[in-house]
């Protein structure tokens, strides 16, 4: 126990070990088992819970969160675009702490979101969903940047595809951030697809160009000094830019609450980013019951801006839940459909309201 | 991690159970899962530790503790599954490791780390696996270690150094090979 770097990897192994490990909602069982007699059994199992309801064909595994006062405690007071690569989001989008903070947040509140993306499912395969992680003062971006790109996502239906000791460091000189790999397979795993493995390298890319807080930067992979040819197939000769926003990202994000996030009752503000058809989304707040799922509360928006296929835009929703009882719930934000398409993007996330 | 500090006191058992489980059913069973290797027998054990905690919520009272108690019903129920079913876990071994299953999306390679990090996990000594799942999944200090396993702070830096090194050992040579 007594080597931090070693002691760190160990860390990330375990927890990687197990990430991919969804448990059962057992949760009616649980109910039934210290109320023998018939009572009120309110949730079900979310992942068959969204499968029947196919509401998001591929993406939809509503997590049971693990680190509810952790979300609650660090990350309440998110956050913005923070240093964002400049390709998604245009200008901060507006937060309501009053509404939305955990009790102890504000100890962290002083601390710079910084943007770090993951993998997720959109309708055209897997897309990367933005994140935010408090940097610390003193801390260098791309330090934690190299660190959060192999840590888990707050969000259980993200994942990132570069696993603890992939990267080991990241630093910017001429308008280039070099980064040296660890063991990441050159090419393609049989099981992977190009577009999987094309969005692994844009996460590092976006991530890696957002602490930067450069539009113009690019991102050159390193293997023991010299550029690595390709990872997981993806050319990686040459330094790599940022995809298309509108190809790379999901075209909806839901940015603030966090998962997991304690909420009070009252004024629940929910925001993010979207590129839509006139930018046009929907919120419900779904609670689960033994009858299924029940939205409670239905509310649409609209993003400032839309059009540009290069650009994510912010939006901003504020639910009135003063009427909901304490619980977890499911907040889904999705696109509109107006052309009836059938597979609009969507973002969840779970909240508990106190 | 996570204990909700302050957040269930006065409140019911009913309450306590739902709080508690959005917030730590997941990492608990996954805690397990290090433990035992076995998604399901692993639900069951957390399951279990929450019905137990339920029951004597009137006496923890106390979110803090309530996790604390949990961990250690984790802990316990997995060490006496495992005691109590080593003939019928030697047979299981040979007849399928069966790691946990990864989802459809998930690259071969991922799985195949994850696997190949569980089954060294498994062949460490039951104490030193133990460990290791507490100081670097739960992150616990060692004095939470050594109450929560009844044993001496000194006897726990000792299982983590040796599970460690072992640890190392197997998963370097496995990482070496996905280079």
């Amino acid at each position: 126990m007594s080597d931090p770097v070693h002691d760190d990897r160990l860390r990330g192994l375990l927890s990687d070990a197990v990430s991919d490990i969804e448990p059962e909602n057992r949760l009616d069982e649980l109910r039934a088992s210290v109320h023998p007699s018939p009572r009120v059994v309110p949730m079900s199992r979310p992942r068959s819970w969204y499968a029947a309801a196919g509401i998001v064909a591929t993406a939809a595994v509503i997590g049971i969160v693990a680190y509810l006062t952790s979300v609650a405690g660090e990350k309440a007071t998110d956050l913005g675009p923070a240093t964002d690569s400049g390709t998604a989001v245009p200008s901060a989008t507006a937060t309501d702490p009053a509404a939305t903070q955990g009790p102890g947040s504000s100890t962290r509140a002083q601390a710079r979101p910084l943007a770090v993306y993951f993998l997720g499912h959109g309708p055209q395969g897997d897309v990367l969903y933005r994140e935010t992680v408090p940097l610390s003062s003193g801390e260098r971006p791309l330090d934690l940047a190299v660190s959060a790109l192999m840590d888990r996502p707050t969000d259980p239906d993200y994942r990132t595809g570069w696993y603890p000791g992939t990267l080991v460091s990241a630093s910017a000189k001429h308008g280039v951030v070099r980064v040296e790999l660890g063991p990441i397979p050159a090419g393609r795993p049989t099981s992977m697809s190009q577009r999987t493995a094309y969005e692994t390298v844009q996460q590092a890319v976006y991530t890696l160009q957002g602490a930067t807080g450069r539009r113009d930067i690019k991102v050159q992979f390193l293997r023991h000094g010299k550029p690595a040819p390709t990872i997981l197939g993806v050319p990686t000769t040459h330094p790599v830019g940022p995809g298309r926003a509108g190809d790379v990202l999901s075209k909806i994000n839901i940015g603030e609450p966090l998962e997991g996030q304690l909420v009070q009752a009252g004024r629940l503000v929910v925001s993010g980013t979207n590129n839509g058809v006139k930018g046009r989304l929907s919120i419900r707040l779904v609670r689960k019951s033994s009858s299924g799922e029940n939205t409670v509360l239905t509310r649409s928006g609209a993003a400032d801006g839309f059009g540009k296929r290069d650009r994510m835009y912010p939006w901003r929703v504020v639910l009135d839940t003063s009427d909901l009882p304490p619980g977890a719930y499911t907040l889904m934000a999705t696109n509109d459909d107006p052309g009836g398409r059938g597979d609009p993007a969507t973002d969840t996330r779970v909240v508990v309201l106190r | 991690m996570a204990p909700t500090r302050g957040h269930t006191s006065g409140w019911s058992a009913d309450d306590a159970l739902e709080l508690l489980y959005v917030a730590h059913w997941r990492q608990l069973v996954r805690l397990a899962v290090l433990l035992v290797h076995d998604v399901g027998t692993a639900e069951e054990i957390v399951q279990d530790s929450f019905i137990a905690v339920h029951g004597k919520w009137n006496r923890l009272h106390d979110p803090d503790k309530a996790l604390a108690y949990l961990r250690q019903s984790v802990v316990n129920r997995s060490r006496s599954h495992l005691r109590h079913l080593s003939v019928v876990r030697r047979h299981a071994e040979r007849e399928a490791p069966s790691p946990p299953t990864a989802g459809a999306d998930h690259t071969a390679y991922d799985h195949a780390r994850r696997a190949t990090v569980l089954d060294a996990l498994r062949r460490l000594p039951r104490r030193q696996r133990e460990v290791l799942a507490l100081r670097y999944y739960l992150d616990l200090a060692e004095a939470e270690i050594a109450d929560m396993l009844g044993i001496s702070r000194g006897a726990v830096k000792s299982h983590a150094s040796r599970g460690a090194a072992a640890l190392r050992a197997d998963l370097g040579a496995e990482l070496e090979e996905t280079r």
